[in-house]
């Protein structure tokens, strides 16, 4: 199902909800791709509805180098800890640093204010090759809520 | 009852919530028993098994069930913690039980006018700690306080602690709102309505809703005194010389006097309690010091002058204070003696004072014909009159020698009749002593009142006025003693189904413990898991019963989610009447389950994850030190919102973890998965390794050699896979030749000072102390010096974490650091020994995290109903779960663990504080 959300299209299945254009990766770290070329990345609808509450996130630092599949930030809920790897490689611009005090965010608005960095990719066209996006996602939605039920992310 | 079972769960669901009645069998069945070892006698005579229990919340609840059960001839029993052994609250024609210890709110202190109204399920204990809080007590309380609730004291004996000096319960009642049979909501007293229709007499009129109860001051004073004596006779007669100076004015009127025969003190010797073999009495007066201080002098002359120097064998000793108040404390725990039964026979008797020394002679010889050792506890509750509790050891499973005692039980009643007394309480079992207990008028007028206000007899049927059997024949001493006879004839062999059930070898440990309970609910008052589900089922009595049954029947005792839904928090092992190692039992409970593989699934998760891993959050082993790393990248953030002034008092650097790790140390600080793995936990291993460094303490952290303490396989019941991680993990302590260990976290500290040992099956090699105590000696001994730059947390309070508070008796220690560190401290209502759980323990985190999660908010209540901002506590998982529950409500409160405000008191940390 297709729905509009601002200027982006959104994409539903079941309970949880996708942007069709952005890059997703498989611990559900989603990329949005920017006019000037930098990277976005957060955590998806499916990722924070499997966490449950977060209640902390460990923001990575600004400067620090991503490599592609490498950990991003780890985060808490209840009495689980999560690690999220990054989509792509290269150095972290910006850091939301409002998610320290904040990690609710992450929940209440996965795909804006719960954004956690922004990136200087060093290899964006090679490196989003593998990951899914557009039509895929509804496939890739689909199998990973047959296999990974809600807590076990 | 005109509907059947099927149509009443439907009935009863469009009438009230989902939550506040089952008609679950198991459930049920449950509740076709009392505290009495009768059950399978009234199962032969009575239709015991209920079809609904209602657990209802408010008046309208039970309004609305009781119109519903008028309207389709459906019984009706109202029913508190079931406590009174004779029948009271026994099911006797199927239909609703109201467990009213649902209704268990305080609706209004007043103490303007020193009364409280109250639902009438709350418990007496409860109502007392609350009122002591506030400044007021009771006036009178029972000898079962811990679980009898308020309105089941009410409708069944009334006589207590506190009877001698302020009368019977039903002097202390204002008025009561009663739900009558017609479905009609009264306020007693009334013409029309006395009081007496309600207290004692068992339900049968109606369901108290609401009691509004007398209260009184905390006494200026109040003492403890305790008298032996070496022959009952000389007990006697000071305590009759007692009673006389007290009618007669001369000495104020002791509050309570408990006596008890030499033999139940050599019983209780036998089970390591009690204070001497003698016969004695206990004295309690509350009141005006210098009333009690003559009183007390009055007593001491009357021993010297009746039994002077020289007849030493008759003389009295006045016992010296020493544990005299503590027992006092004990008086809620006289069936600790059924340690020795299993079983214990007990009943209560009502005697007139001046017959008590008729009644020892009677039992005396009665212990020699039938050679049964008798023993007694008694009270003293009016200037004429005494309770008396007659109990008699036997074992259930061996019912010949079991049933063989009974008959002894009515022989007794027989004999409290002669000598002017009765039975205390009628239910089935004494209903043909209404005549020796009511006098003719109170009888005659209560036997119309019945006939007019419950025609179809619905309310609790068969109980005072006499019972009829199911089969139609009326309830007679000869049915009691026949049908006991048959019963010894036809009554299989229970104990015999427990050789041959393999499905519950893992219990053979605990069989004697189970026969042991006394089912007295204790452990189900003080449960926080009771306390949310409000479902006889998952307390420790209602598992015992489960558990009992299946193994008698030859079936699987209970497992799977069933025996994981505690939190281990071992309140009820305060509590137990009988003193049993609750902890012990829930223990091989787990075992149980694991060796037969049904507990629940996510355990298998862990437990996987802990073998590959070695912690339980499956985090990759190589980061267990990630945490040193991500603390210098948190302080760097939390210091820039440290003012100027306050950056120059600190001492901050950031942590270099060269000095951390040693080949040889003094001490070892086993950090624990929690703190190490979880982020929002590290302040708390940052913050004890700098009060070690500070202090220029020789330790070492164990790194990548320390694994998980193994106390999640403990408590999953898995002992294979603990026992490779306890001898791991005292390997690498005992290569660096430590003297002792330090732990933040207290789950490992419990887990290492109790459970290793004892798999180990030796001592260890190394001390074991918790981070409150060791913070607590290097400040006195001045190695960690205060009062550089403590920080304003405003009031503070404290959560006793269970394992270092209830398993391990650490109270004081976390205390005391926080006074040492200046810290504005309050209590809260529950705290030391009555701490309520923060939920997060027992594995209720992994198993049910919703009910963990509700039970933390009852924490938080109470962490807010202190007025403090912040909470301390001494353990990682404490921490996490409170909040999680202050935060999810945005109470803005802090919880912080007691290394971490050391730290920030010493300015070698920065302050973590909550942004509102």
């Amino acid at each position: 199902m297709r729905k509009k959300n601002g200027g982006e299209e959104m994409i539903e299945v079941g309970e949880y909800k996708a942007v069709e254009n952005y890059y997703y990766e498989p611990t559900h770290v989603w990329m949005r791709i920017e006019d000037d070329g930098t990277a976005t990345l957060g955590l998806d609808d499916f990722g924070q509805k499997s966490a449950g509450n977060i209640v902390f996130i460990d923001v990575p630092d600004e400067g620090m180098q991503l490599g592609k599949g490498e950990k991003l930030a780890t985060i808490e809920s209840g009495k689980w800890i999560g690690a999220l790897n990054s989509p792509i490689s290269g150095e972290i611009i910006e850091s939301n640093e409002e998610l320290w005090d904040n990690p609710r965010l992450l929940n209440n608005s996965p795909y804006e204010d719960g954004w956690i960095v922004k990136v200087q990719p060093d290899n964006l066209d090679e490196e989003k090759a593998d990951l899914v996006t557009g039509d895929a996602i509804s496939a890739w939605l689909q199998e990973d809520i047959k296999t990974k039920l809600p807590g076990d992310a | 009852m005109k509907v059947k079972r099927e149509e009443l769960t439907g009935l009863l669901a469009g009438l009230i919530e989902q939550d506040r009645f089952t008609t679950d069998r198991d459930e049920c069945a449950l509740y076709s028993r009392d505290m009495a070892p009768l059950r399978s006698i009234a199962l032969m005579l009575f239709k015991t098994m209920p079809d609904a229990i209602i657990k209802p919340r408010t008046t309208k609840d039970v309004l609305d069930v009781v119109k519903l059960a008028g309207a389709n001839d459906i019984p009706v029993t109202p029913r508190g913690a079931a406590t009174y052994g004779f029948g009271g609250a026994l099911v006797t024609k199927g239909g609703i039980v109201f467990d009213t210890r649902s209704l268990d709110k305080v609706h209004g202190f007043h103490p303007e006018n020193d009364t409280v109204t109250v639902q009438p399920g709350i418990t007496w204990m409860k109502l007392k700690r609350y009122l002591e809080s506030r400044g007021h007590t009771l006036m009178t309380h029972p000898s079962s306080a811990p679980s009898a609730t308020i309105g089941g004291w009410i409708a069944t004996g009334g006589y207590g602690y506190g009877s001698l000096k302020h009368g019977h319960l039903s002097e202390s009642i204002v008025e009561m709102e009663v739900v009558l049979p017609s479905g009609q909501v009264i306020v007693s007293p009334t013409e029309e309505y006395p009081l007496d229709m309600f207290t004692g007499t068992e339900g049968i009129f109606g369901v108290i809703t609401q009691v509004k109860l007398r209260v009184r001051n905390i006494p200026d004073f109040s003492i403890s005194k305790l008298y032996s004596f070496e022959d009952e006779g000389t007990l006697f007669d000071f305590i009759n010389a007692t009673i006389s100076l007290s009618k007669e004015g001369n000495i104020t009127d002791p509050f309570s006097m408990i006596f008890s025969n030499s033999a139940f003190e050599e019983l209780k010797l036998q089970v390591g309690e009690g204070h001497g073999k003698n016969a004695q009495v206990l004295f309690r007066f509350e009141g005006e010091r210098e009333e009690i201080a003559e009183a007390i002098q009055v007593l001491s002359n009357l021993i010297e002058e009746s039994y002077p120097t020289g007849h030493e064998h008759h003389k009295g000793v006045l016992e010296p204070d020493t544990e005299i108040e503590k027992m006092w404390d004990e008086r809620f725990f006289p069936l600790s003696i059924r340690k020795l039964g299993p079983t214990l026979i007990g009943q209560d008797l009502f005697i007139p004072l001046d017959k008590l020394r008729e009644l020892d002679e009677f039992l005396g010889d009665v212990s020699r014909r039938k050679n049964l050792q008798l023993s007694y506890e008694g009270m003293i509750v009016s200037p004429t009159d005494s309770v008396v509790l007659i109990m008699v050891l036997s074992d259930e499973r061996k019912q010949l020698e079991y049933l063989l005692s009974m008959p002894f039980l009515s022989d007794l009643g027989k004999q409290s009749v002669k000598l002017g007394g009765a039975p205390y309480g009628l239910g089935i079992w004494n209903s043909f002593y209404l005549e020796n207990l009511w006098k003719p008028e109170r009888s005659e007028r209560l036997r119309d009142a019945k006939a007019r206000l419950d025609p179809d007899g619905l309310m609790n049927p068969n109980k005072v006025f006499g019972a009829v059997t199911r089969i139609g024949i009326p309830f007679t001493k000869l049915i009691f003693n026949t049908s006991m006879t048959m019963l010894n004839l036809v009554s299989p062999l229970k104990a015999a189904s427990w050789t041959t059930n393999v499905q519950a070898r893992g219990l053979d440990d605990i069989v004697e413990n189970l026969y042991m309970c006394a089912r007295c609910g204790y452990c189900a008052a003080v449960c926080p898991v009771y306390d949310e589900l409000k479902s006889e089922s998952v307390a420790l009595r209602g598992e015992i019963n489960k558990v009992k049954s299946a193994l008698e029947s030859g079936k699987a005792p209970p497992t799977g989610s069933d025996v994981f839904q505690c939190t281990l928090c071992g309140r009820c092992k305060e509590y137990c009447s009988v003193r049993l190692d609750t902890l012990e039992m829930w223990s091989a409970f787990r075992r149980n389950s694991h060796n037969l593989g049904t507990s629940p699934p996510v355990l298998g998760t862990m437990v996987d994850m802990i073998l590959e891993e070695k912690n339980p959050m499956g985090m990759s082993k190589d980061s267990r030190l990630d945490w040193i790393a991500f603390r210098n990248k948190w302080n760097k953030r939390l210091l820039r919102r440290v003012s100027e002034d306050q950056l120059k008092e600190m001492r901050y650097t950031e942590l270099d973890q060269t000095g951390m790790f040693k080949e040889n140390a003094k001490t070892v600080y086993f950090a624990g998965c929690s703190a190490s793995y979880y982020k929002r936990n590290s302040g708390i291993v940052e913050s004890m390794t700098r009060i070690l460094e500070e202090s220029g303490e020789d330790f070492t952290l164990l790194g990548h050699d320390e694994w998980c303490c193994g106390e999640p396989f403990f408590l999953a019941g898995d002992v294979g896979d603990f026992k490779e991680f306890v001898a791991h993990n005292v390997e690498q302590i005992r290569n660096i030749g430590t003297e002792r260990v330090v732990f933040t976290c207290a789950g490992c500290y419990n887990t290492f000072k109790k459970e290793y040992p004892k798999l180990l099956g030796e001592d260890l090699g190394f001390s074991v102390i918790h981070s409150s105590e060791i913070i607590e000696e290097l400040i006195d001994s001045g190695k960690l010096q205060l009062g550089k730059t403590p920080i304003d947390l405003g009031e503070v309070t404290y959560h006793d974490p269970c394992e270092i508070g209830r398993h391990c008796k650490i109270y004081e220690s976390p205390r005391r650091v926080m006074e040492l560190l200046g810290l504005s401290f309050t209590e809260m209502e529950d705290s030391h020994g009555e701490a309520r759980c923060c939920g997060g323990g027992g594995l209720m985190k992994a198993v049910n995290p919703d009910l963990e999660k509700s039970i933390a908010q009852k924490r938080i209540d109470q962490v807010e109903a202190t007025g403090a901002m912040s909470v301390i506590s001494g353990c990682p998982s404490c921490k996490m779960t409170m909040s999680e529950a202050a935060n999810s409500r945005g109470t803005g409160i802090n919880v912080w663990d007691i290394a971490e405000v050391t730290a920030y008191s010493l300015g070698i940390l920065p302050p973590e504080i909550k942004k509102r």
